[in-house]
C-alpha cells in the first residue's frame, strides 16, 4: 500500500503528538543553543541552532498524514497526480487526464527517472526541514563577512520565518510545504549569490551579478495570485518586525555585494508582488528576509559585544568571551518566543490542517487493489471526488478530473463517452480514443446519470465487475475491451 | 458604524493595510519627533493615540455593535446595563430578582449615559477605548509624574514605558491561535466592565504608597473595596498582591508598617464587602465546577506566559528584580501585585485541574498586564543601561527605545480581519427584524416590564430593547428558578392564564417574545395558536405579518397597562 506518511516511513506511530510536551523540548533546545554558544566552537554552535530547527520543522513535516495539501489543494494534486501516473504507467509524456499531454514538472522527471511515487511525494514535506539548515550552512561556508558569519547562521535558523509573515502566507518555513520548488531552488541560489559575492569582492561586478541572480530567481513567476499593494508594502515595511530597522542601521556602516542584493532585490520583488507581474511572493520574502538578516548582522555583533563586555563583569560569566556572552543573550532572549518554537501549522493553514487527516484505509485500499489487479495503459472513468485519488494513488490516468482539470478542450466528447460507458453501451470508438477500460463507482456517484446504487451497473451488458472493495468501491471492466486483469 | 455593503471584504482589508501603513508612517515621525519634544506626555500621547487607532479598527467598519451576537460575553454584558439605563435596579441582573455581582458596571454605565437606554447603545462602543485611555491616564498621574529626569524611580519615562508595554505588549502576534486569544480584543475592547478595575489600580497603589496615615489606609480601604464592586476577581488578585507587599517589605524593615496597612485596608474591606462575598462565594463561586483543564493545557500556558512571551518575559523579568532592588514602597507594591497575580495563576491552575474552576481566562489577560507592566520598566533600565553602553545621549533613549521596539508593538502588526473573531462575525448588520423589534421593546413597552424570552433571545430583549426577562438559561440560574421554569412552562405550552397571572404578579412579566429559537425550545407551544389565546395581545409587529420572526404578545393586558401604554406608538396599539 502507498505509504504517504512520512513518520510511517521511520516507524513513528500515527497521531497527533504532545504539542505542549513538543513546546517545552523546542524550549529547552533553545535555552542549550544559548547556553553552547557561550563557550563551545562555532560548528557546534550551529550544529545546536540546526537541531532546534531540524525539530522544530521536523516534528510538523513528520506529523503530516499525507504530503502537504494532497488531494486537498488543487495545485499539488495536479503535480502529484502527474507523478503517480508517470511512475505508475511508465509513459512521460502522458497527461494524467488521458489524451492530453504531461505538464512536466521537476517532480514528474524524477519519477520518469525510476524514482518511487511516494519517495517522490513525500520529498516536498522533507525539504523544509532539510533547506533551512542548509541555507545556514550555506552562509556559514560561503559568506564574505566571516566575523559575522556565526551570528549571521544563528539569526537566520532561528527568524527566517516571524509571525507576521507567517500570517501573510509568505513565511519561509511556514509557507515552504506550499512551494516545493522554489524552495528546492533556493538553496543554489543563495550558495551562487553568497559565493559570487565573496569571489566578486571588491569588484564592481559583485553587485551586479548578485542582484541580477536574486532578480533572475525572484522573477520565476508562481502560483499564488499577487496581493494588493499596501499588503505587499507592510511586508516590505512592517511585518519585517526590527530587522528592517536593523538592516538600515547596518546598511550606514557598508553591506557586502551579496547582503546588498538579497535587500535591494528583494526588496523591489516584494513590492513587485503587489503589482500585476506574477511574482511569487514566497521567493520575494525569503531572498528579503535572507538579505535584512545578514545587514541586521552588523548592529547587533555590535550590540551582542557591548551587552557581553557588560555581562561579562559578573562572576558566572566572567571567564567567557563577551561577543560570545551577547549573541548568547540575544538568543536566549528571542529564540524561545520566536515563531518556530510556537509554530502550529494546524490553527494556522487550513491546508496544512486538512493535510493532518489520514487518508481512509478502505480508500487506500481500494486504490491498491486497483495498482495491483489493473492494467497501467488503462484509463478510468471516476467521479469527481474520486478521479484524483485514481490518479495519484493508483497510478492510472482518469477520464475526466474536473477538480483538477474544469474543462479539457474536448470536454462535451469525454462526457459523451462517460455517459456511454454507465449506460451499459459499447463506447467504441470514443473508448478507444481515451483508452478508457475502467469504472470505479461508490455509493451515491454518478446519480445524475440515473444510477441509485453501484450493484446496479451490474446489469449493464458491457460492464463486468472486477472486484468491490470495503467502503463501497467497485471497479467495474468496460467488457468490450476486456483483458486479462494484469498486463 | 459602516454598512456592510458600502465596503466589500476585500476592500476593507485594503483599507486597513492602507490604515496600518499611514499609521506606521505618523508613528515613526511621532517618535523621531519625541526625539525634540523630549517630554513623557509626548509618548503617552502617542500610546493613547495608537489605542485611538486600535478601537477604530477594530469598531469603524462593523456593521453592529462589536461582538453583539457574537459569543455570549458583550451581550450579556450589555444586557447588565440597558435595563438599568431604562429604569431596573442597579442591584439586579437582567434575570428579574436576581442580585448583580458585577453592580458598578451597571450603575456606571446608566449613569454616563443619563438613564437612557438609547444613548448607552451609542456609548457603549466607545467604552472599551475610554477604559483602556483611563488606565493609561491613571497609571501616570498616580502618583503624579515625579519629573522628566530619567534616573529618577516612577518617573513620567518609566511610568510611560510601563503604560506602552502593559497595553502594546500584553498581546503577542500569535496569541489569537491559542487558547485565551489575544489580551486586546478580547479583554480590552469586550471587557470593558472588568478593566475598569484596572484604572482603580495605580491610584490604589499610589495612595498606600504615601506616608503612613490613617485617612490613607482608609482611602486605600474604600478604593480597594471600590475594585470589589467593579470586578471582585481583581480584588481578589490585589488581595494577594497586599501579602506579598508585607512579606517583601520586612526586607526593607518596614514589615511592621506595611502588615498595619494591609491589615486595616483589608479589615475594612471585609466589613464592607462580606456579605457580597458570601453572596458571591455561595452563589457565583470561582469553585463552582467548570470543564477541567488538562495538563498539556497547562503546561502550554504555562510556556505562552512565560519564555513563550519572549523578551517581553525576560524584560519583565528584569523589571522585576529591578523593582526588587528599590526601597519605595510603590515599586514594592506593582512588585507584589505582580507577583500576587503569578500566584493566583498558579492556584487557579491547581484547582482548574483538579476540580475545573471557571474563570481562568481572566487571571490570564491580569498576568499579561502585569508581565507588560514590569516589562516596561525592565525596558526602560536596559535602554538607560544600553544607552551608555553604546554612547547615545540621555535625551534620546526614550525615542530609541520606542523606535526599536515600535515594528513589534501592537499597532505594527494587529490586523483584526485575521486575528479578530469577534470583528469577522460583528461585521453583518443585525437582523433588521430584531432591531425593528428591540426598538419597540425600548419605546413601547413599559420600563419595569419583564419578558418571557428565551436563550440569546433573551439577552437581546435586555442588552438591545433595555428590559428584564424571567431568566435566559445561560446566566447563573435566578432564585426560584424550578418555579419560573415550571411558570414559563405553564404560559407557553398549556396557555395557563392562572400562571400568567402569577408571573406578572411575582416577577412582573407582561410580555412574550416569540421566536423560532422559543419554538424550537418549546415545539408543542405552537399547537395553540398565540394570538388566539386568551389573555394574549399581539402588540408588534402590526398588523398581520405571515412567517414574522419576532413576534412581541402582552400576556393578561389589564385596563391600568393599557392606558399605561396610552402613548406608545401606534404598532402596539394596532396590536
Amino acid at each position: 500500500m502507498m505509504d504517504l506518511r512520512l513518520g510511517e516511513w521511520l516507524g513513528l506511530p500515527a497521531g497527533h503528538a504532545d504539542l505542549a510536551a513538543f513546546r517545552w523540548t523546542l524550549m529547552l533546545l533553545a535555552v542549550t543553543w544559548a547556553a553552547l554558544s557561550l563557550r563551545s566552537r562555532p560548528p557546534v554552535v550551529l550544529l545546536a541552532g540546526m537541531v532546534y530547527t531540524t525539530a522544530a520543522v521536523g516534528f510538523w513535516s513528520l506529523a503530516l498524514a499525507r504530503p502537504y495539501g494532497l488531494l486537498i489543494d488543487p495545485d499539488t494534486t495536479r503535480w502529484a497526480a502527474q507523478v503517480s501516473v508517470t511512475a505508475g504507467t511508465g509513459h512521460p509524456a502522458e497527461g494524467f487526464l488521458s489524451g492530453e499531454p504531461a505538464v512536466a514538472t521537476l517532480w514528474s522527471h524524477l519519477a520518469a527517472l525510476g524514482v518511487p511515487a511516494e519517495i517522490v511525494l513525500l520529498l516536498p514535506s522533507l525539504l523544509p526541514v532539510v533547506i533551512l539548515p542548509a541555507v545556514a550552512i550555506a552562509i556559514w561556508s560561503l559568506w564574505n563577512d566571516r566575523e559575522r558569519v556565526l551570528l549571521g547562521c544563528c539569526l537566520w535558523l532561528a527568524f527566517s520565518t516571524g509571525e507576521l509573515d507567517a500570517h501573510r502566507g509568505v513565511g519561509f518555513v511556514s509557507s515552504a510545504w506550499g512551494h516545493p520548488e522554489a524552495v528546492l531552488t533556493f538553496l543554489p541560489l543563495v550558495a551562487a549569490v553568497l559565493a559570487a559575492g565573496r569571489i566578486l569582492s571588491g569588484s564592481r561586478l559583485g553587485l551586479p551579478v548578485c542582484a541580477a541572480l536574486v532578480g533572475l530567481w525572484g522573477l520565476h513567476p508562481g502560483a499564488t495570485p499577487p496581493m494588493p499593494l499596501p499588503n505587499s508594502l507592510l511586508l516590505l515595511a512592517l511585518d519585517q518586525g526590527p530587522w528592517l530597522v536593523l538592516a538600515l542601521v547596518g546598511a550606514r556602516r557598508g553591506l557586502d555585494a551579496a547582503t546588498a542584493a538579497s535587500v535591494g532585490v528583494g526588496g523591489l520583488l516584494v513590492v513587485a508582488c503587489g503589482l500585476p507581474l506574477g511574482v511569487d511572493p514566497w521567493r520575494a520574502q525569503a531572498t528579503y528576509r535572507l538579505g535584512l538578516i545578514l545587514a541586521a548582522t552588523g548592529p547587533l555583533q555590535h550590540l551582542a559585544t557591548r551587552v557581553g563586555e557588560a555581562l561579562i563583569k559578573y562572576r558566572p560569566l566572567r571567564h567567557f568571551v563577551a561577543e560570545r556572552v551577547g549573541i548568547a543573550a540575544l538568543l536566549l532572549l528571542f529564540v524561545p518566543g520566536s515563531f518556530l518554537t510556537r509554530w502550529d501549522p494546524a490553527r494556522l493553514d487550513p491546508t496544512a490542517r486538512a493535510s493532518l487527516e489520514p487518508l481512509s484505509t478502505n480508500l487506500k485500499a481500494a486504490m491498491e487493489r486497483i495498482r495491483e489487479e489493473t492494467a497501467a495503459s488503462g484509463v478510468f472513468l471516476a467521479s469527481p471526488e474520486y478521479a484524483p485519488h485514481v490518479a495519484v494513488l493508483a497510478g492510472r490516468r482518469v477520464l475526466l478530473a474536473p477538480t483538477l482539470v474544469a474543462s479539457p478542450a474536448d470536454l462535451e466528447r469525454r462526457r459523451r463517452a462517460e455517459r456511454e460507458a454507465l449506460s451499459g453501451a459499447d463506447p467504441g470508438s470514443l473508448g478507444q480514443r481515451y483508452g478508457l477500460r475502467y469504472v470505479l463507482i461508490t455509493p451515491g456517484d454518478f446519480r445524475q446519470y440515473g444510477i441509485e446504487d453501484p450493484a446496479d451497473l451490474t446489469d449493464r451488458a458491457s460492464l463486468r465487475l472486477l472486484f468491490t472493495a470495503r467502503g463501497g468501491f467497485r471497479v467495474y471492466e468496460i467488457a468490450a475491451r476486456a483483458d486479462p486483469p494484469t498486463e | 458604524m459602516v454598512p456592510e455593503e458600502t465596503v466589500t471584504e476585500a476592500g476593507l482589508d485594503s483599507l486597513l493595510s492602507w490604515a496600518r501603513l499611514l499609521t506606521g508612517g505618523v508613528s515613526i515621525l511621532w517618535i523621531l519627533a519625541s526625539a525634540r519634544v523630549r517630554r513623557a506626555e509626548w509618548i503617552l500621547a502617542a500610546v493613547v493615540s495608537w489605542c485611538v487607532y486600535l478601537w477604530a479598527i477594530s469598531n469603524l467598519p462593523l456593521g453592529r455593535m462589536y461582538a453583539v451576537g457574537v459569543g455570549h460575553d458583550r451581550l450579556m454584558n450589555l444586557a447588565l446595563c440597558t435595563p438599568v439605563a431604562a429604569g431596573s435596579p442597579f442591584y439586579e441582573t437582567y434575570q428579574v430578582g436576581q442580585l448583580n455581582f458585577e453592580p458598578f458596571w451597571s450603575l456606571f454605565v446608566a449613569a454616563i449615559s443619563g438613564w437612557s437606554a438609547d444613548r448607552v447603545l451609542l456609548l457603549y462602543p466607545v467604552l472599551a477605548l475610554l477604559v483602556v485611555v483611563g488606565f493609561a491616564v491613571s497609571f501616570y498621574v498616580s502618583p503624579r509624574a515625579l519629573s522628566n529626569c530619567e534616573e529618577g524611580h516612577w518617573s513620567g519615562w518609566e511610568k510611560v514605558f510601563a503604560i506602552y508595554f502593559a497595553l502594546m505588549f500584553s498581546t503577542g502576534p500569535a496569541d489569537h491561535l491559542e487558547m485565551y486569544r489575544s489580551v486586546w480584543n478580547v479583554s480590552f475592547l469586550l471587557k470593558p466592565n472588568h478593566n475598569l478595575g484596572l484604572i482603580l489600580l495605580p491610584p490604589l497603589l499610589a495612595t498606600l504608597s504615601g506616608v503612613p496615615s490613617w485617612s490613607r489606609r482608609l482611602g486605600a480601604a474604600l478604593l480597594l473595596h471600590l475594585i470589589g464592586w467593579v470586578f471582585v476577581i481583581f480584588w481578589a488578585y490585589v488581595v494577594l498582591g497586599l501579602l506579598f507587599y508585607v512579606a517583601l517589605s520586612r526586607r526593607h524593615g518596614k514589615g511592621r508598617t506595611a502588615a498595619v496597612d494591609v491589615a486595616t485596608v483589608l479589615g475594612i474591606n471585609l466589613v464592607l464587602l462580606s456579605p457580597y462575598l458570601f453572596i458571591l462565594l455561595t452563589r457565583y463561586s470561582f469553585l463552582l465546577h467548570g470543564p477541567r483543564l488538562d495538563l498539556a493545557s497547562v503546561l502550554d500556558q504555562a510556556m505562552t506566559l512565560g519564555l513563550g512571551q519572549g523578551f517581553v518575559f525576560l524584560l519583565a523579568l528584569l523589571g522585576g528584580k529591578t523593582l526588587y532592588s528599590r526601597a519605595d514602597d510603590l515599586s514594592r507594591l506593582w512588585l507584589s501585585l505582580a507577583l500576587g497575580a503569578v500566584s493566583a495563576w498558579v492556584g487557579y491552575m491547581g484547582l482548574a485541574l483538579t476540580i475545573g474552576a471557571t474563570e481562568t481566562d481572566e487571571i490570564y489577560y491580569f498576568v499579561r498586564v502585569m508581565v507588560g507592566v514590569m516589562a516596561g520598566i525592565g525596558a526602560w533600565n536596559v535602554a538607560h543601561r544600553t544607552g551608555e553602553l553604546l554612547a547615545v545621549p540621555k535625551d534620546l533613549r526614550p525615542a530609541a527605545l520606542l523606535l526599536v521596539s515600535f515594528p513589534l508593538a501592537l499597532p505594527a502588526w494587529w490586523d483584526p480581519v485575521q486575528m479578530d473573531r469577534y470583528f469577522a462575525g460583528s461585521r453583518a448588520p443585525l437582523p433588521d427584524s430584531l432591531v425593528k423589534t428591540m426598538s419597540f421593546i425600548r419605546e413601547g413597552t413599559e420600563p419595569e416590564a419583564a419578558f418571557l424570552a428565551v436563550g440569546e433571545d433573551a439577552r437581546f430583549v435586555a442588552g438591545l430593547g433595555g428590559r428584564r426577562v424571567l431568566y435566559d438559561g445561560y446566566l447563573t440560574p435566578p432564585p426560584n428558578i424550578a418555579e419560573r421554569s415550571r411558570l414559563q412552562w405553564a404560559v407557553l405550552v398549556e396557555g395557563d392564564r392562572a400562571a400568567a397571572r402569577a408571573l406578572r404578579a411575582q416577577y412582573g412579566v407582561r410580555y412574550v417574545l416569540i421566536s423560532d429559537r422559543l419554538m424550537a425550545d418549546y415545539p408543542t407551544a405552537q399547537l395553540r395558536p398565540f394570538a388566539a389565546r386568551p389573555g394574549w395581545r399581539k402588540v408588534f409587529p402590526a398588523g398581520s405579518i405571515p412567517d414574522a420572526e419576532l413576534e412581541v404578545f402582552e400576556l393578561e393586558a389589564t385596563a391600568s397597562s393599557e392606558s399605561a401604554g396610552a402613548g406608545i406608538p401606534a404598532g402596539r396599539k394596532g396590536g
